[in-house]
């Protein structure tokens, strides 16, 4: 039935692998080099050789520089699935679909899923490399109407989200700032994040102002790097290295934005109707899932996917998320490797690559008791695409 | 001697332009189905509520309530750091629409969701663009 989530796709593929090179202020090395770095330690991660690939998904980040000629830099030959993937943030998660989809169909059997970026450079910060991001894609001439209102970027557009939130459900900067410290938690346990002094809710509220509402300590990183995973089917990964990160369930939802009145796609987000999918596919409900790894590009971002999975009612995301229940300790563990806010920012890759990490058993001081099930989100434009995987410990 | 950043211009697009030349009037013109009746900003081609293709320019009242606002802190641009913390706003026009847009002549007017607002336009090189205050 069109629209259902067809559960005969639950646990049949898996993650079997998962690459991740040095992240951050590296001014020297192109999106080619991190992305083929990723692609080989991923490979390395599951005990597979290059020539194991008969698939290649690429998404490329701001800087661009990847596309389908990517083979021929891993030198690849007869590969049976390769495509230039890009949905923004929702990408990572969308590409882990169409893998599982293609392997399940029998187009291919071991696919390699890689994004990598490079927007940093010696002479521009975080907020210039972004600045136009979430204006690229409207439609044409528009963007420069917004640019005359001093709109420019993600920033301008998610605090007004967060601000609508806040007007109509009374949502405070304070319930955003709980966000943050439970994921610099986190990340104080990451050998990779590139933020782990501890910080408090004052630190938050003393941090500035990039857009208010959001404050700097609400607005994730940005990195230079490149994050690798390798999908292939759940009776081959069984053999290989690492324990396997079954596919369970997977989902997108994508509200668009009539800018008509009624619609309210920045607080009602896609994250809903990829949920209802994802659940129904891995048949279970919000209540199973053990953790989260939300696509955190602010801390609204998480609040609002929070809300919209239903693990507690529209508008109740502030009070859901004050008391710690996000960090360590908490019932509801999220972002468990720091998060884009302060691990690194690989779109959706960052929230995908914990998620492997902890089903692999390979995080450490931060590894979680029960990886079950683990919902893994990815958000991209202002709230506008959404994809979700539903990954766990046992195929079923 | 001192040289003047200028703020970024808009570059209508050919979809746009009867938005851009009525701006230019004191006009806030946007797009109306001419089968179903619903208007909408930005410009399409075919409407997104009944997809029919036969639509018309209208012009707005003008009159609009506030949805959302944020305060540019970040500097951006040169040409607005004089200004800045700047407000940007989401409106709700009278007939239906929402428009990302600024707010101007604030005064000491506490902002809120549902706030009444009034059109008014703001000088963008060649072109005038719709601005919006308390009303």
């Amino acid at each position: 039935m069109p629209g259902n989530g067809n559960e005969s796709i639950r646990g049949k593929c898996a993650i079997a692998g998962v690459g991740i090179t040095e992240m951050g202020k590296i001014y020297d090395r192109s999106v080619n080099d991190f992305a083929t770095e990723a692609i080989f330690l991923a490979l390395d991660n599951a005990g597979l050789k290059a020539s194991d690939l008969d698939g290649l998904l690429i998404n490329s980040g701001l800087e661009g520089g990847l596309s389908p000629a990517f083979q021929n830099t891993l030198g690849l030959k007869d590969l049976r699935l390769l495509n230039h993937m890009n949905a923004f943030g929702a990408t990572a998660a969308s590409m882990v679909q169409f893998a599982a989809l293609a392997i399940d169909a029998g187009m291919a059997n071991t696919v390699a899923c890689v994004f990598a970026d490079a927007p940093l450079k010696p002479d521009r910060g975080a907020g210039d490399a972004y600045k136009s991001r979430g204006v690229a894609s409207l439609p044409e001439g528009y963007a420069s109407l917004m640019w005359a209102y001093g709109y420019f970027g993600a920033n301008c557009g998610y605090a007004l989200a967060a601000r609508r939130h806040m007007e109509l459900y009374g949502t405070t900067s304070e319930q955003l700032g709980a966000i943050a410290v439970s994921q610099r938690a986190w990340a104080t346990m990451n050998p990779r994040a590139q933020m782990r002094t501890p910080i408090t809710l004052a630190d938050h509220q003393a941090s500035r102002y990039v857009v208010e509402p959001l404050r700097l300590l609400d607005c994730c990183l940005v990195s230079n790097g490149g994050v690798a995973v390798i999908v292939t089917s759940a009776e081959r990964a069984r053999d290989l290295k690492q324990k396997p990160a079954y596919v369970l369930g997977m989902g997108q939802g994508h509200p668009g934005d009539p800018q008509q009145a009624g619609y309210e796609p920045q607080v009602n987000t896609g994250a809903r109707q990829a949920g209802q999918t994802a659940f129904r596919m891995a048949g279970i409900a919000p209540q199973d899932i053990r953790a989260c790894e939300i696509y955190d590009c602010y801390t609204y971002t998480v609040l609002v996917t929070l809300e919209d999975y239903g693990f507690c009612p529209k508008g109740e995301g502030g009070a859901f998320v004050q008391n710690g229940k996000l960090g360590p300790g908490g019932s509801l563990p999220t972002n468990t490797g720091g998060g884009q806010l302060s691990s690194f920012y690989m779109w959706g890759m960052t929230p995908l690559s914990e998620a492997v990490l902890q089903l692999q058993g390979q995080c450490g001081e931060r590894q979680i008791a029960d990886s079950r099930y683990v919902l893994v989100t990815g958000n991209g434009g202002i709230l506008s695409y959404h994809g979700c995987l539903i990954l766990g410990s046992e195929p079923n | 001697m001192t040289e003047t950043v200028q703020k970024p211009v808009p570059t209508p697009s050919p979809d746009a332009q009867p938005f851009y030349d009525g701006a230019k009037q004191g006009q806030l013109m946007i797009q109306r189905c001419n089968a179903c009746g619903v208007c909408r900003f930005v410009a399409r081609t075919r409407c997104a509520e009944c997809g029919s293709p036969d639509f018309a320019w209208v012009r707005a009242s003008g009159r609009a309530t506030l949805i959302s606002w944020a305060h540019v802190h970040q500097k951006y641009h040169p040409a607005f750091l004089a200004e800045t913390p700047y407000p940007i706003a989401m409106v709700e026009l009278e007939e239906g629409p929402r428009m990302v847009t600024s707010l101007v002549q604030l005064g000491n007017t506490a902002l809120r969701a549902g706030l009444p607002l009034q059109v008014v336009f703001d000088d963008a090189g060649e072109w005038k663009i719709p601005k919006f205050r308390p009303a």
